[in-house]
């Protein structure tokens, strides 16, 4: 195991200018607005010290906390991959010179460096799970692939959840994964506040040596642990699932009387799988000049909620919202795994807390697994 | 080469002119549309009126008095492509209002002469009416969205526009849903993008002027902002009764809440 150093509030606001000595653009959770979210961060200060929110179905707000704590909130309405995925993104265009001739010119692709503080656990699994997507052998993804290569990640051990955070029951949370370059554990109590800081890559090794951090003792690395341990049965708690059967479950309920039922509550609004750090689906969309004389081609988010994701060679594939909500838990939860090998969900709880009419993916599992019957 | 230009008239019906305004917004691309387009009938723009028959017929308004009725059937007989702009030529506009209130009362408490007034119990969209080849919503409508149509229209192809959520166009801004983070009522989750999410960046709730978005759910929306917001069913009917209030599936879910009383 690599050692574990002990760090002050001071030592990161050292590790933020640091940072940014070495060309990364520096993206951590703020206050903004009613929510915290990710921005650009220049100091500890910028950081939502002090404050927490309260997560339910269709319900979040800030709240602030009783302590001074910096990473005493879980996860907001954004993930980290609105920097990965672009939300839309130019890819190239096209004029059409005097003679009728097309030249075509490559959109250069934006990959700034870029160091993200305070990724959770679900968020680092969901980038990783991601990375399987637009990485995989064959078929890479070149614009995220450029972005990811210039990513540094600070992962923050969860020490405090939301009702809606569910990662335990996906294998994940509530301490970071391997792979991200440092990782922190933050230990706030009426006498102390420092951080755990452990390092997960060489670039990351080699960050923490130029900080000149103490070696966190046994008693201090003990308080991190204990506080890491009770969010995991704290969130345990929120939901068990067995991932195998719960593939089984879902497809062989396929036209189950309750998919029926979620169709009739559902908007069709795309809100959750928007919010959702796994999904991946883009739409290429072209603007064309009146003249149609110059064109740009951009990719975009899609989501399986709209019309044209099931528009296919002429016919909707997807004509009601019933079709499309059930693509999208059986995609998120069973698919997947047909797929890529795994779940394609960590349990953040985003799509529970940000469906603007609360409907809760736990919940709808959980019905579709009862006998029709029984309902 | 030189192709015959594509002649286009604009038309207007009931309604207060802003979606015909955003053709002459169009300031940049005027001339290169001039260049493309025969501007044949345009009233707000030119009294030079040519005869029939047209291209493309944009047209505006909602149809709410009995000439009306046979105004449109002859723009419908000559032109070979008829585009329906806003709210009103699309869903009957704030005038359909009417269309839950007792049209006689009404005229007798608006006019001092109710006698002079000819009007239909009902303001309608064009497509009751006639065979429209596109609907373009809004109220009032974007002149991005306008050049669109018109220069998918020049291309021979269909317009691409969005049928999705304004929730969509939130989402890929990073607007905050004000709905989940304030409890305020917003009804981007069932009316069609195109604005750009427009009044969630200026922190306001969505009002619908933009119409149903395919698949749209008002009851399932109302169901949860009553239970959840406590929205007031009167309320809730307020804010389904404005800019579309004519739209079939907002139409729908107002009514639901009378019967209900
Ligand atoms: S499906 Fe929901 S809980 Fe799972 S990763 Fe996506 S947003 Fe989070
Ligand atoms: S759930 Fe829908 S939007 Fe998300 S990745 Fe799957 S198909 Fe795409
Ligand atoms: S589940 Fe909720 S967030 Fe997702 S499309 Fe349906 S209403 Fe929207
Ligand atoms: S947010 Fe809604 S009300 Fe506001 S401009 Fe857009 S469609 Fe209209």
């Amino acid at each position: 195991m690599s050692r574990i150093w002990r760090a002050e509030l001071n030592d990161l606001d050292r590790l933020i200018a640091q940072l940014g000595r070495e060309g990364f653009e520096v993206i951590g959770p703020r206050v903004e607005g009613q929510a915290i979210s990710y921005g650009p961060i220049q100091r500890v200060a910028d950081l939502p010290v002090g404050w927490t929110e309260e997560q339910s179905a269709g319900h979040y707000r800030l709240r602030r906390r009783n302590d001074q704590s910096v990473f005493g909130f879980t996860v907001g309405p954004q993930g980290w991959r609105r920097y990965l995925q672009l939300p839309k993104e130019s890819l190239f265009s096209a004029d059409r010179n005097h003679r009728g001739q097309w030249q075509v010119q490559e959109t250069p692709t934006l990959a700034p460096k870029r160091a993200l503080l305070g990724v959770r656990s679900c968020e680092w699994q969901a980038i990783k799970i991601q990375d399987r997507v637009f990485e995989r052998p064959g078929s890479v993804d070149q614009p995220y692939q450029r972005r990811r290569e210039s990513l540094f990640a600070i992962g923050v051990d969860c020490v405090t959840s939301a009702p809606t955070c569910f990662c335990t029951s996906l294998g994940g949370g509530p301490k970071v994964g391997e792979g991200v370059d440092l990782a922190l554990t933050e230990v706030v109590n009426s006498h102390q506040h420092f951080f755990l800081i452990r390092a997960g890559t060489p670039q990351g090794e080699g960050l923490l040596t130029k900080l000149n951090l103490g070696v966190a003792d046994a008693i201090q690395i003990k308080e991190g642990e204990r506080r890491i341990e009770h969010t995991r049965t704290q969130v345990a708690g929120h939901w068990k699932v067995d991932v195998k059967r719960l593939r089984e479950d879902l497809l062989a309920n396929w036209n189950h009387r309750y998919w029926e039922e979620l169709g009739n509550k559902c908007l069709a609004c795309a809100n959750c799988t928007l919010v959702c750090p796994t999904c991946f689906c883009s739409n290429t969309v072209e603007e064309v000049s009146l003249e149609g004389d110059r064109v740009e081609r951009f990719r975009q988010w899609d989501s399986c909620f709209t019309a044209d994701h099931g528009y296919l060679h002429g016919g909707q594939v997807r004509p009601d919202v019933k079709s499309r909500y059930r693509q999208w838990l059986t995609h998120k939860l069973a698919t997947w795994q047909d797929q890529f090998g795994e779940v394609g969900c960590t349990g953040c709880g985003r799509c529970v807390v940000w469906c603007p009419v609360g409907i809760d993916l736990r919940q709808a599992v959980e019905a579709l697994a009862q006998p029709e019957g029984e309902l | 080469m030189t192709r015959r230009r594509p002649r286009l008239a604009v038309w207007k019906f009931t309604s207060c002119d802003g979606c015909q305004l955003s053709l002459l917004d169009c300031e940049d691309e005027l001339l290169t549309l001039d260049r493309h387009i025969d501007i044949a009938y345009f009233m707000e723009a030119t009294s030079r009126a040519e005869p029939g028959p047209y291209d493309l017929s944009l047209v505006e308004g909602s149809i709410s008095t009995p000439e009306q009725l046979e105004q449109i059937v002859r723009i419908r007989d000559q032109s070979r492509v008829v585009v329906a702009i806003g709210a009103c030529a699309t869903s009957g506009g704030l005038q359909a209002l009417r269309n839950f209130a007792d049209i006689d009362e009404m005229t007798r408490v608006v006019y001092a002469s109710p006698a002079h007034i000819q009007t239909l119990s009902c303001s309608t969209p064009i497509s009751q009416h006639i065979a429209v080849d596109f609907e373009l919503q809004g109220c009032p409508i974007s002149k991005t969205q306008l050049l669109e149509v018109l220069g998918a229209f020049l291309r021979g192809e269909r317009p691409v526009l969005p049928t999705y959520s304004v929730c969509v166009e939130c989402k890929l801004q990073g607007v905050l849903c004000l709905s989940v983070s304030q409890g305020r009522t917003c009804l981007g989750p069932i009316t069609q993008a195109g604005c750009g999410a427009l009044c969630p960046r200026y922190d306001r709730g969505c009002f619908g002027c933009y119409g149903p978005k395919e698949l749209s759910q008002p009851r399932a929306l109302g169901e949860f902002v009553k239970a959840q917001h406590k929205v007031s069913d009167r309320d809730w009917v307020r804010w389904l009764r404005s800019y579309q209030a004519g739209a079939s599936e907002f139409a729908k879910e107002s009514e639901r809440h009378e019967k209900d009383r």
